[in-house]
């Protein structure tokens, strides 16, 4: 379908005229709401951002809570950073409003360090949204996700710890010359696991936040796609173009998933399939 | 024992420095001196359960720091849901409007105003739509779990013995997994079936994908052969042996797969923001009624005259379709926290 021009009226598989690359083309060439050089851009910066950053918060907290030698102050944070999984896309979505709102959380504490104005949400210069994006994939995932890194640091032999401790290695040397390493393995597993479902992941949760005001920074291909497809959001609904925009995403989350698929073949010897 | 064992280290870094002092650098002599430490038994077998050695200074600054850290983590945690759950009982104009001290850093931290007011929650009972959200999940969940645990264990059946098209069907499975058609040509499949605006739009895509299958291939795999051969025998055909020799076995992960289905039909909005029109929103899950009815809530002001209840149900709604979960959530956790870390291990 991403090669016709197909008819709002009739969608069937085959009930349109071929047009080639047309849609390609205008996918390029038309801005509708944004344009989709900026589309793509922010797509990257956003997925880069949580596969980093996103990334890294999982594990430092897993590292942290298996130095906790209380058993209850353990459980308490375990039990709370996982919470936020619990809560669906559209709740936590519709929390994040209210922080970043005008007089929210984020916003006051924004605040703090000479920010001076209103709704975050309402900010279209760039790194903005791109923060809040990761906040929330940080605040919902974050607990959930180390429970593979805590499950893997609890494996190691305790033995390790005691010699290094014996050989008069401080604290942080433990943790960066017996936990890290020990845990590696897992950590390019989940790493690539992770990079493969990348374009995809966690993207709805862009169309339930943004607004028309800031599409330049805050859309990307899956919501450009979902605004052509129902019309919403300052777009007209096309088809053919939203089916255009679709397979090109298929194909880079295809390249993603290869690309994953290979790098850990090579490096941990294991692959998904 | 504690100073004891302490003791035994100066001496033990005593000797090894006064070895290193000495002039021999043959590298032999330094056995025996690691060999003594490894010998202790008796403190070895003591310190099975944590370090063996005592806390000094710099231990106790980085449990110190550890500690603040994640008592952050924790606040930041949950300091949302209860901003959330205290604004849902406040006096809604204060909040609106931010009058006086009602936010403490941006947050509610007890409910303002002259006692609860709970005319949010009246307006989304009286409302009613939240509970058939409810009910509508629910019965999304069941139907889309069964129907797809079903196909789950057929399919995963398949792909784990050996047959002689297994490649090929293997190749068929991982293809979905890999390569989606997108949202239209789904859209174009769905609508051609005629499921638009009936439930099976949402039961019957959602009720399965490519990685359901393979992890339950993989668990049905971990079965040993002679199991499935001395079952044969004995005369079980291709049912029995999936239904009672290797679903019992695979139940661990089996018990994976039906958990993450369930959370993937509990959060999924956008299948049917997309199939189910507003002409049926009695079809609607409890998600989108969620998200239907927090939009109505940010145009609160309406025609000159506020409806400030209608402000609360941002709240209320937030708080009456989420609190239910989190209280079911403590007993699920132990069973998660296996889960993932089983569905992980198969790689």
């Amino acid at each position: 379908m991403a090669f016709q021009k197909v008819d709002a009226t009739n969608v069937a598989l085959f009930g349109s005229n071929w047009i080639g690359f047309d849609n390609f083309v205008s996918l390029f060439t038309t801005s509708v709401g944004s344009n989709f050089g900026n589309v793509i851009r922010n797509t990257a910066v956003m997925s880069l951002l949580s596969i980093t950053v996103g990334f890294m918060f999982p594990i430092l907290l897993a590292i942290l809570v298996s130095e906790v030698k209380l058993r209850f102050f353990k459980r308490t944070v375990q039990t709370a950073t996982y919470m936020p999984y619990f809560v669906s896309a559209v709740v936590v979505c519709a929390i994040m409003k209210e922080l970043v709102g005008n007089y929210g959380a984020i916003t006051e504490i924004c605040r703090w360090f000479g920010y001076s104005g209103g709704n975050l949400l309402a900010q279209s210069d760039p790194p903005t949204f791109w923060l809040i994006y990761l906040f929330i994939d940080i605040w919902q995932n974050a607990g959930y996700s180390s429970i593979v890194f805590v499950a893997a640091i609890a494996a190691i032999d305790r033995s390790l710890y005691e010699a290094a401790a014996i050989d008069g290695a401080s604290r942080i040397k433990r943790i960066l010359h017996i936990t890290i390493p020990s845990i590696l393995p897992t950590i390019v597993m989940m790493f690539t696991v992770k990079m493969g479902t990348m374009i995809t992941a966690g993207f709805d949760k862009v169309i339930l936040l943004y607004n028309t005001g800031i599409l330049d920074t805050a859309d990307t291909i899956y919501s450009y796609t979902y605004r052509l497809t129902t019309g919403t959001q300052g777009a007209k609904a096309d088809f053919g173009l939203a089916a255009a925009s679709g397979l090109f995403q298929s194909l880079i989350s295809v390249t993603l998933l290869m690309g994953s698929n290979y790098l850990s073949k090579a490096v941990a010897k294991s692959s998904l399939f | 024992m504690f100073f004891k064992k302490k003791k035994q280290q100066n001496t033990v870094s005593d000797a090894d420095s006064s070895s290193d002092t000495s002039p021999r650098i043959a590298p032999k002599p330094v056995s025996p001196v690691v060999l003594p430490i490894i010998k202790h038994g008796k403190n070895r077998q003591r310190g099975t359960g944590g370090m063996v050695v005592g806390k000094d200074l710099s231990s106790r600054v980085v449990d110190i720091v550890i500690y603040f850290i994640l008592t952050i983590a924790l606040f930041v945690s949950i300091i949302p849901l209860w901003h959330v759950l205290m604004a849902s009982v406040s006096d809604p104009k204060q909040i609106a409007f931010g009058i006086g001290n009602t936010y403490k850093w941006g947050v509610v931290w007890w409910p303002v105003g002259d006692g609860l007011h709970f005319e949010g929650y009246e307006y989304i009972f009286k409302d009613g739509s939240i509970f058939r959200g409810y009910l509508n999940t629910i019965i999304y969940v069941i139907l889309a779990t069964g129907i797809g645990m079903v196909i789950n264990i057929l399919g995963g059946y398949v792909i784990s013995r050996n047959i002689k098209a297994k490649g090929a069907i293997t190749i068929f499975v991982m293809f979905t997994a890999m390569f989606h058609g997108g949202l239209i040509p789904t859209y174009a499949v769905i609508k051609g079936l005629n499921m638009t605006d009936t439930i099976w739009s949402i039961v019957i895509p959602g009720c399965t994908n490519a990685f359901f299958v393979i992890m339950l291939a993989n668990a049905f795999r971990t079965v040993p052969e002679s199991t499935i051969e001395s079952a044969r025998i004995d005369g079980a055909g291709h049912m029995r042996i999936m239904w009672q020799i290797l679903l019992p076995q695979a139940l661990p992960l089996a018990t994976v797969v039906i958990l993450n289905s369930v959370i993937l039909q509990w959060n999924s909005w956008m299948n049917a923001s997309i199939y189910l029109s507003s002409s049926v929103n009695d079809l609607w899950p409890l998600q989108l009624i969620v998200r239907e009815l927090s939009a109505k809530s940010e145009q609160f002001i309406g025609s000159g005259r506020p409806n400030y209840a209608l402000f609360l149900v941002r709240y209320t709604v937030i708080v009456a379709s989420t609190l239910p979960i989190l209280c079911v959530f403590p007993f699920f956790q132990k069973l998660m926290e296996t889960n993932v870390v089983a569905g992980a291990v198969k790689g």
